[in-house]
């Protein structure tokens, strides 16, 4: 295919540009309400042009190689409009395979079993609740090249569990949720199962909370639903933009200094694991905030060369997007005391395990506003009842400088690991 | 395409399947800031075939037309690894053969990428001159043409062309860290007019973005609230709306007992619609991805529980009639059971008479977006106003309101007069298939005892 691309390039006389080809076979199969529902066989391919000329870019997309003589044509009209841009694209750059790719046998049938077990298991603790549950095997094949001489390639495999259990229960509608994924095959699914057993076990009472500012000890599933607030503030075209809140604030202190955060593709367990990003960098630890302090924005090539730095290898890309910067893998690290120690040094606040209605505030601001989907009362050091009809309200860059304890323990799921953060002071409306 | 598709099946014995192909060509055009970040024209193509046996179901996807027959053979394999507990079939339908090509205000795919291109940046400008605190905007067109076609062992066999235009246009404002926006979309399936004559509307994005900064957050607590039209549809949506699709519903009894249709779920003046038939509408579909075709469905009349929002499976469980609600995002997914437009249905108040009586209150403009657990929910406006002694006082921002689904309904007291559905560019988002194309709203209305979540 690459050749036949660069044929085609060749002859319409593209003198820049680079070029992304990505490939998905991905083998889901899933349970519904504690039956088996589907199993599906989804592959897809799709190629992405980037051409630089006449000083601006252009884009198109495709994912039928037949029309790539068009997608040059549309790529090139779109490069009359496109925004002034000349960058320098890597060349020829040396990478090391990195463990990724994992090319396990799916056994389709031995994990329709595994799923009706889980279902009988939860079934014979919990009768009232209901089951979702998807396995999935995903292979992906990306390549990237460019008129510089750059080519790279890189084949990953993505294993995902997740589980989603809905019952009504007298404390009201209940959703417990979590998820093992790993480029290797999921780990430790029984421990996600037992996770869901709990939380339906502790939800099955109720404590009242008083309004007022609290303590809130924040699960990692729950903090997934502010990452993206930081990916925001780090952004370097936002900061360029003048709408990051962390603009002019390299250097400075602008969180806890208990907290330390990492871009990481070079853990594997985690999915944004790659060798080079989207434009062809080579990717790297990035310890973007240290003890607090921030050491770095995350870059494309583009925001690189405008605030004249080292590009971060952190440009994410499909097929059909244009570059945009952001974490490969995110990690918050861990603190040094365990969770049993953290409630038990909490007087009075709530633990929340699930939000409901992440990421609708102004997030830009980091702002946030959400519904306790699924949180316990903490009172004297002890887990209470769950709290109902109860809402949390801030700013995540406020509370992530009032940090007073981070957990040794950290969930790693999709492309984070987060620990549980306790924050004091957080605002508590409760009915 | 039709000749090629329709011959997909021959040979096959099975109990059921199904096939979409589509060709989607698409114009997407972006600036942020001055500049123009993207403006691309972007095609793709390919099918998903579906298979079902004894309940079980197998999906392949594919992305040539010619690749089909084996796309059947694996889906056909996929659906035979594994039986479930319970034996399930699907509802029969008439079959539909039929071509279904939209009229069109003035046809986007007939105007030129320079003309759009012309078109949102004068709204760009308009967006970039609001003044000094006006730092940045994210201005938005997009189009799409989905050539869709669906074959079914039924015998159906439909053509169908959906197009879509919209625009977004947010405009961004700053006071040192304070960041601020403001926001207007428009988007629907009538045509290329929908984005024309949109000044008006850009300078009120400004005007927002603007007074935001200086409005004080909203402080928390419980409050009697008037919702405008937009908002009003994204409540009943996210509130509502998703309880009613029966796949939550269909093999969880607990949750049947809670749904009984005929049961009260709000005053005698409470409708709520979902309606794939209103054509023009974003959420307008000409037919569902069973093969049904799209009706007015009533899920709450008078007050009362009267339908829920059903697939051919889950009608086929629940001993139910389809509605023609069982939608994908596009040919990479199976379809779900999704909303279409859903709306609550006017009633007589003014504006003056839901004002009435209000000691404490907020009147609460424009969505940002919402979230359900189905009994528990929570959406986020664009602004809000004080409303104190009946009267519309100052700008408060990051109002969320929350709440649960059956208290909230009961305690709807008013329904004004003035009905509006709201598409834009956005969508809903369920089972991993974002933003599949809806249309939501209301009149306003006026509920009580709503929780809003702020410092205190």
């Amino acid at each position: 295919m690459k050749r036949k691309l660069l044929d085609i390039l060749s002859k319409k006389n593209v003198k820049k540009f680079d070029l992304v080809i990505e490939r998905e076979n991905v083998y889901p199969i899933s349970f519904e309400q504690n039956e088996l529902k589907v199993l599906q066989n989804k592959n897809a391919y799709g190629i992405g042009l980037r051409i630089f000329e006449g000083g601006r870019v252009g884009y198109s997309s495709t994912n039928d190689i037949t029309t790539f003589q068009d997608v040059v044509d549309y790529a090139r009209e779109s490069a009359k409009y496109g925004k002034e841009l000349d960058l320098n694209l890597p060349e020829d750059t040396e990478f090391t395979d990195l463990p990724i790719y994992n090319d396990i046998f799916w056994d389709e049938k031995g994990w329709v079993n595994k799923g009706k077990e889980i279902i009988r298991k939860i079934e014979s603790v919990s009768k009232e609740v209901k089951i979702d549950i998807d396995f999935t095997k995903g292979v992906y094949d990306v390549e990237l090249l460019n008129s510089e001489g750059f080519y790279g390639r890189y084949k990953k495999t993505v294993y995902a569990f997740t589980i989603s259990g809905f019952a009504v229960l007298d404390s009201g509608f209940t959703f417990v949720f979590d998820v093992e994924s790993s480029t290797k095959l999921f780990g430790d699914i029984d421990r996600a199962i037992d996770s869901i057993l709990e939380k339906l076990e502790r939800a099955k009472t109720t404590s009242a909370v008083k309004s007022g500012n609290m303590t809130v000890l924040f699960s990692p599933i729950a903090l997934l639903s502010f990452v993206r607030i930081i990916s925001l503030g780090l952004d370097a075209n936002n900061v360029k933009r003048g709408i990051s809140p962390l603009k002019d604030k390299i250097g400075e202190r602008i969180l806890s200094s208990k907290l330390t955060i990492q871009d990481n593709p070079y853990d594997f367990e985690l999915l944004g694991a790659k060798p080079f990003d989207g434009e062809g960098v080579k990717t790297r630890i990035n310890t973007v905030i240290e003890n607090g302090v921030l050491n770095t924005y995350l870059h494309t090539l583009e925001t690189a060369k405008y605030f004249n730095v080292e590009p971060t290898g952190t440009s994410q890309r499909s097929y059909n997007s244009m570059p945009s910067s952001g974490f490969n893998s995110m990690v918050i690290k861990s603190g040094e005391k365990s969770l049993e120690e953290i409630i038990e040094d909490i007087d009075y606040g709530i633990f929340v395990e699930e939000v409901i209605g992440g990421g609708q505030s102004n997030i830009l601001r980091g702002d946030y506003s959400v519904n306790v989907g699924l949180g316990f009362l903490i009172e004297n050091g002890e887990i209470k009842g769950r709290v109902r009809d109860t809402m949390i309200a801030g700013n995540f860059y406020d509370d992530l400088s009032r940090v007073i304890d981070i957990s040794k323990e950290s969930k790693k799921f999709l492309n984070v690991e987060v620990p549980y953060i306790a924050v004091e002071g957080v605002s508590v409306t409760s009915k | 395409m039709k000749e090629i598709l329709k011959d997909s099946f021959s040979g096959f014995s099975g109990e059921y399947a199904d096939l979409r192909y589509e060709i989607r060509r698409s114009t997407t055009i972006v600036f942020r800031g001055k500049d123009l970040e993207k403006a691309s024209r972007e095609v793709s193509q390919g099918g998903g075939v579906r298979v079902f046996n004894a309940g079980s179901e197998g999906f392949a996807t594919f992305s040539r037309p010619e690749d089909v027959k084996n796309a059947v053979k694996e889906a056909e394999r996929l659906s035979k690894v594994a039986r479930p507990e319970k034996e399930a079939h699907l509802v029969s339908v008439k079959p539909v053969v039929a071509d279904f090509i939209p009229v069109l205000n003035n046809d986007p795919r007939k105007i030129s990428l320079e003309e759009k291109v012309d078109l949102l940046r004068r709204y760009n400008e308009i967006a970039l001159s609001g003044g000094e605190k006006i730092t940045s905007t994210t201005s938005v067109y997009q189009d799409e043409e989905v050539e869709r076609y669906y074959v079914s062992t039924d015998g159906s066999l439909v053509k169908e062309v959906r197009v879509y235009s919209g625009i977004r246009v947010s405009v961004l404002a700053a006071d040192g860290n304070n960041v601020q926006s403001g926001t207007v979309t428009f988007g629907d399936q009538r045509g290329f007019d929908t984005v024309l004559g949109k000044e008006a509307d850009v300078e009120k994005a400004i005007n927002d973005a603007i007074s935001l900064l200086s409005a004080e957050r909203v402080k928390g607590g419980t409050y009697t609230v008037i919702l405008d039209p937009e908002i009003a549809g994204v409540f009943i949506h996210e509130a509502f709306g998703h309880l009613s699709e029966a796949d939550h519903v269909y093999r969880n009894e607990k949750l049947k007992e809670i749904m009984v249709l005929g049961k009260r779920f709000g005053p005698d003046f409470l409708n709520v619609v979902d309606d794939g038939s209103l054509k023009g509408e974003r959420g307008y579909i000409a037919i569902d991805d069973d093969g049904v075709l799209p009706e007015r469905t009533y899920l709450i009349k008078d007050g009362k529980l009267n339908a829920r929002l059903h697939s051919r499976f889950t009608a086929a469980l629940m001993g139910e009639t389809p509605t023609g609600n069982s939608r994908a995002l596009n040919f990479g997914f199976i379809p779900l059971v999704r909303m279409t437009n859903t709306f609550i249905e006017p009633q007589d108040a003014t504006f003056e008479d839901l004002l009435e009586g209000i000691d404490r209150g907020l009147y609460v403009v424009g969505a940002i977006g919402g979230q359900t657990e189905l009994e528990m929910f929570t959406f986020s406006s664009r602004k809000a106003y004080e409303i104190v002694n009946g009267k519309i006082g100052k700008m408060v921002r990051d109002v969320v309101l929350s709440g649960n689904v059956f208290e909230t309904l009961m305690n709807i007291d008013k329904i004004g007069n003035d009905l509006q559905l709201h598409g834009g560019l956005g969508g809903c988002g369920k089972g991993g298939q974002m933003p599949l194309p809806v249309s939501h709203g209301g009149p306003h209305i006026r509920i009580r005892n709503v929780v809003i979540g702020g410092a205190r």
